[in-house]
């Protein structure tokens, strides 16, 4: 039922095996994902049908204050049954993500087994003599291209159907003691990672599958301290926009989409989590401003002056919650005295300009899993 | 009727039309567990073990098992408001009942003086 290997690359195959296991399970798993869908399907139809229900009561004509109660009382079940179908959702699109995953997986065994195959031809067609060796030395080079793609996929899968597995279980678990946890807070951690993962194939400029969670909490934590960062949380969830905690070393450099409604922010891996709230607290005051990716007319100076203005009002947000945390003179230091940080606009409207489109990226984006396998550059094996 | 005057007026016989509603919506998503919770295993689970997807596996393993039980505990909410519903249409028709009987007492009792 699955995707077979073609048969004229068993033979090569059989060179790489170990390093580019062919897997045969997506057809059983997007049987579950169809599954899942359908659970779905029976929650939203089973939510409508009982508001029905519960309309039907207000609508023939009954009239009192025990229907208020009645219909109130609905409310939770009505919400429950949102969050199994949303549950279920979820799982199914993250089980769906992963079969996406693991085929991408199979079209890089069979494109670098062609790669390789064409090596080995040229190899003894060029140099009868050294052919053996110099088809050792591809050998070589394309299990270590396969080991570093399959690396790469498994974070993929990691990132694109683990985390909403995690989400949507829970929401169910939320459902399960809605005593002590709302389910709506699960809800929109379900929401993030569905966004995250699907937000955009469109952009060059950002990859939503880079994403620290670990940074994430920990900047949270120190928010949840300020007055001014536990604002700048809220307006962030009033507004839906996502935030992604990149590894991109320049923390400066982080930015806001307006088009995508993400914030992205830099250094995740490196800085502190003081330094990450700040810079969520810029970048929230920076997205309320809305601002154009790109000078609008023949003269950008107005456009460059409101984007200063901009940088300052962050700047200021930045060290008023610095402050409130305790650390007055360091967020002084770093956001009022130099007065050039920021200008994450700069980059993004640098990368806006080199953007291509979302043709060029769909076409060019699971070559950045292979391109090892195209040139002989670094990943040729060196003795 | 005036919103400040909220007399409880129902009508006889709705009541049940609601909860008989009600009882199918539970039968339905029940129907739906059962049919579609044992495809749904399917997206976790391999004959052969595969290193892609041992971290989604293992995080799957747990799912089915939530689902049964979060989906199991609506359809007991949604028979227990079926149930309270069809109570409630009772007890309103036998309050009915015994008003009319009291009046009708009443008249019969003005009558004979």
């Amino acid at each position: 039922m699955s995707w077979e290997l073609p048969s004229s690359l068993r033979w090569v195959h059989s060179l790489v095996a170990e390093e580019a296991p062919w897997p045969r399970d997506e057809m059983t798993r997007l049987e579950g994902a169809g599954g899942l869908m359908d659970l779905a399907a029976a929650n939203q139809s089973g939510q409508s049908q009982a508001g029905s229900a519960v309309a039907h009561v207000r609508a023939s004509g009954n009239v009192g204050s025990e229907i208020d109660v009645f219909e109130d009382s609905y409310s939770f079940d009505d919400r429950r049954m949102n969050d199994g179908a949303l549950a279920s959702l979820i799982a199914g699109g993250a089980t769906t993500v992963h079969v996406v995953f693991k085929t991408v997986w199979k079209w890089i065994v069979v494109l670098a087994l062609c790669v390789l195959l064409l090596h080995l031809i040229r190899a003894f067609l060029v140099n009868p003599g050294l052919g053996a060796l110099l088809s050792r030395l591809r050998i070589m080079a394309t299990r270590k291209a396969l080991r570093d793609a399959r690396g790469q996929v498994k974070q993929s899968i990691a990132t694109g159907a683990v985390h909403p597995i995690q989400a949507a279980k829970a929401i169910l678990k939320a459902m399960l003691d809605w005593s002590l946890a709302r389910p709506s807070r699960a809800v929109g951690v379900g929401l993030t990672a569905l966004q995250t993962t699907f937000v955009t194939a469109a952009t060059l400029a950002l990859d939503p599958f880079d994403d620290n969670p670990k940074a994430r909490r920990d900047a949270e934590r120190v928010l949840q301290q300020t007055p001014e960062g536990r604002a700048a949380l809220a307006y962030a969830r009033e507004h839906g926009i996502t935030t992604l905690y990149q590894s991109d070393p320049n923390m400066a450099w982080s930015d806001y989409d307006p088009q995508l409604n993400v914030i992205r922010i830099g250094g995740s891996d490196l800085a502190s989590p003081e330094a990450l709230a700040g810079e969520f607290v810029r970048q929230v005051t920076i997205a309320k401003d809305r601002w154009d990716t790109q000078p609008a007319g023949d003269d950008p100076s107005p456009w460059y002056d409101a984007r200063e203005r901009e940088e300052r009002a962050a700047n200021e947000a930045a060290y008023r919650m610095g402050s409130q945390l305790g650390y007055e003179e360091a967020a002084r230091e770093r956001y009022l005295d130099d007065h050039d940080y920021g200008g994450g606009h700069f980059q993004h409207w640098n990368e806006y300009e080199k953007q291509k489109g979302l043709g060029a990226t769909i076409t060019e984006w699971p070559y950045r899993y292979v391109e090892g396998l195209f040139n002989d550059g670094p990943l040729d094996f060196k003795p | 009727m005036s919103s400040t005057n909220r007399e409880i007026q129902t009508v006889y016989g709705s009541r049940l039309v609601s909860s008989s509603r009600l009882s199918e919506a539970a039968d339905g998503l029940e129907r739906g567990l059962h049919g579609s919770l044992d495809r749904a295993r399917n997206a976790g689970r391999t004959s052969d073990a595969d290193e892609l997807s041992e971290q989604f596996d293992a995080e799957f393993a747990e799912f089915p098992g939530l689902v049964r039980e979060a989906f199991g505990g609506t359809v007991t909410l949604l028979r227990d408001r079926a149930d309270k519903v069809s109570l409630s249409e009772r007890n309103y028709a036998s309050a009915e009942h015994a008003n009319m009987e009291s009046a009708h007492h009443l008249r019969a009792a003005l009558e004979e003086l």
